[in-house]
């Protein structure tokens, strides 16, 4: 493409898929700005906030908590648990290493939805039809895949560094904190972000754990508010997904901030 | 001051045995370089004395006490890697205070030896920069001083030159030198560039295949190696290796009858301590330097050889040529206005006094008889 001179025809095309992408977007902005909006694609009538006031208080607020609960329980969690996992599995010849790795990626190809019977009666079982449980289980579906991105984040930390510390006189727990987890920030910071935005986004198992509304979290309210009311409140329900939507371009930003410092592959070598 | 002393040091990877027993005794302040071909076990060996490889048999000791169990921390060694493995988000300045912060020194200490590390080593300026701000022999010169900043009794290098180019590799090696002689420590440097072996080391160590070939002063390992190994390994170009059988010649004095490769062998006559070699089958070892250009003259020590020039190689200060004397290359050191030209037959002498001799079969060197 060495022609850069401009083209009305494709100026056309380009605004044309601009707009398709676009009017999704503008409807949810335009509806929740407007305290009068009806549901259709329209330059608001009114302005004000008051929808983005009903979004976040009430049991909508709640909602946004219980949200944040579980997003923050399940990345965490993921985070230490394949950590934990995956350093081993990098660093130590576990025989059949490679079977197990081979064996997590079956379990990252299978669809998780395959499993949500067992894993509703086991949380049944355990008194877990708890946003914890939600937590939990979004967890486990995680691990396989996370531990394996960690695991190959890992890889690239030099041994040679680990015995460097080593003959220093640090202890394993040493090695890992002030080595080998400082150097994988990256993969750190992609496995949390990943499983934040992944429990954040998640619909079904809180669908099927959770049977209070004041329980439930964002992504299976906004699906309970459309026959709350008898009729649809349409600029509640947009002002709802912006603020439902919102972590999600946060963490997008926090990322790309955490993955340009990765440090992944520097000092060793001249 | 320490010693280290390996006994009989072994080690084996499942069947496989890659290290076949090593005796070696180095006394405190020695600067011993273990010296091989790629996959003879040198690497191995230190790591065995660093505590990062298992022994599997035998024995280590530093400072008189067995240290095959005790961790590697410590076993009072400090080890600087080939990839200087410094640590990447940490600064120079908390790379080398690392070891000392986890022996919980106080923070007033820490700062104090590792400014004195970084003034000797002129890394002062860069103390707060992240080794990825640093250069490859600034990053060399960190790994140093973490070393350094331990006060170990024992110091292991495991190739630590081999990621710096020709000049800075030079003036670095200066720098270890000269480290050594300052803190008389013992150091142990592993290293496949022979050069650094002979420049650095109060003795060499040659290893082959796991095994120990030599355990001697840099000069004894170059003028009087212990086998044809050492003799080819150590040394650029080589020693020149020509078989041979030894006669009687005129009043029982033994003569060696060079062979040659499609010419007629070459009879040359051998000084008087060399006489019970007469019946044996032996390699005639000869240094390229050991050979000038031209008749023999006035020199009755010298022995004369006629050959064709292959190829002359110019290095500056010599000339090497390559010449067609044996099937194999056979070099002489010249000066630089020698008198030899590529296709064209020289005359070549050398002093017999200088030749080393290695028995056919088994390769070991044949030491000259007293008289």
């Amino acid at each position: 493409m060495t022609d850069t001179r401009k083209s009305p025809t494709l100026a056309l095309a380009l605004a044309l898929v601009a707009l398709f992408w676009i009017s999704p977007l503008s409807w949810v902005a335009f509806n929740a700005v407007d305290p009068l909006a009806d549901g259709t694609l329209r330059w608001p009538q009114a302005f004000g906030l008051a929808n983005f006031s009903k979004a976040v208080a009430g049991e909508s607020g709640r909602q946004f908590l219980n949200s944040v609960y579980v997003a923050l329980l399940t990345s965490t969690l993921t985070t230490v648990f394949a950590g934990l996992a995956a350093y081993p599995l990098s660093r130590v010849r576990i025989p059949g290493r490679n079977a197990i790795l081979w064996a997590l990626v079956l379990l990252r190809m299978l669809p998780a939805t395959g499993i949500i019977v067992p894993i509703f009666f086991m949380a049944q079982s355990t008194g877990l039809l708890s946003l914890t449980g939600v937590a939990l289980a979004i967890t486990m579906i995680n691990l396989p895949f996370t531990l394996l991105l960690l695991k190959n984040f890992f890889d690239t930390v030099p041994l040679e560094l680990e015995e460097a510390a080593y003959s220093e006189g640090a202890s394993l727990f040493r090695i890992l904190w002030n080595v080998v987890l400082p150097m994988s920030r990256a993969g750190l910071s992609v496995v949390w972000f990943f499983s934040f935005i992944n429990a954040w986004n998640e619909f079904l198992l809180p669908l099927i754990f959770v049977r209070k509304t004041a329980d439930f979290p964002m992504s299976v309210g906004l699906f309970n508010s459309f026959g709350e009311h008898s009729s649809v409140d349409y600029g509640f329900l947009a002002a709802y997904s912006l603020v439902y939507a919102l972590p999600a371009v946060a963490v997008y930003f926090l990322l790309r901030r955490n993955l340009s410092t990765g440090f992944a592959g520097v000092g060793v070598k001249g | 001051m320490t010693g280290v002393v390996l006994n009989d040091v072994r080690k084996s990877y499942g069947d496989l045995q890659v290290i076949h027993g090593i005796d070696l005794s180095i006394d405190p302040g020695d600067f011993i370089v273990f010296v091989g071909p790629s996959g003879c076990g040198k690497s191995t060996l230190l790591r065995m004395i660093a505590g990062l490889e298992r022994i599997s048999d035998g024995t280590v000791s530093i400072s008189g006490r067995v240290v095959n169990d005790v961790p590697a921390p410590d076993r009072g060694i400090s080890m600087v890697f080939q990839s200087y493995a410094l640590y990447p988000h940490m600064t120079v300045g908390d790379n080398m205070a690392f070891g000392l912060r986890i022996r919980r020194t106080p923070a007033e200490r820490i700062r104090e030896t590792v400014g004195q590390a970084a003034e000797a080593l002129q890394l002062g300026q860069y103390i707060d920069r992240l080794p990825k701000a640093l250069s490859g022999g600034q990053r060399q010169r960190v790994a140093i001083g973490r070393a350094i900043v331990r006060e170990p009794e024992v110091f292991l290098f495991d190739e630590p030159l081999s990621n710096l180019d020709a000049a800075l590799r030079n003036q670095t090696r200066m720098e270890i030198a000269r480290l050594h002689r300052e803190i008389g420590a013992t150091m142990i440097y592993v290293t496949h560039d022979q050069i650094e072996a002979l420049t650095l080391a109060t003795k060499i160590a040659v290893l082959k295949d796991g095994e120990l070939q030599q355990f001697d002063t840099p000069d004894r390992v170059y003028n009087q190696p212990a086998n044809t190994f050492v003799a080819g390994f150590m040394g650029a170009p080589p020693m020149n290796l020509v078989a041979a059988e030894i006669i009687a010649g005129d009043g029982g004095a033994a003569v060696a009858v060079l062979e040659r490769a499609g010419q007629p062998p070459v009879h040359v006559g051998l000084p008087a301590s060399r006489k019970r070699l007469v019946g044996r089958r032996v390699v005639f070892g000869l240094r390229p330097e050991a050979i000038c250009s031209g008749p023999v003259g006035s020199r009755p020590d010298h022995a004369e050889i006629d050959v064709d020039i292959d190829y002359v190689e110019v290095t500056g200060a010599d000339r090497i040529a390559v010449t067609n004397f044996t099937s194999g290359p056979f070099y002489a050191r010249l000066p630089a206005d020698a008198d030899v030209h590529e296709g064209r037959r020289a005359r070549l002498n050398f002093d017999r006094d200088k030749i080393n001799v290695f028995d056919a079969d088994t390769g070991a060197r044949i030491a000259e008889e007293t008289p």
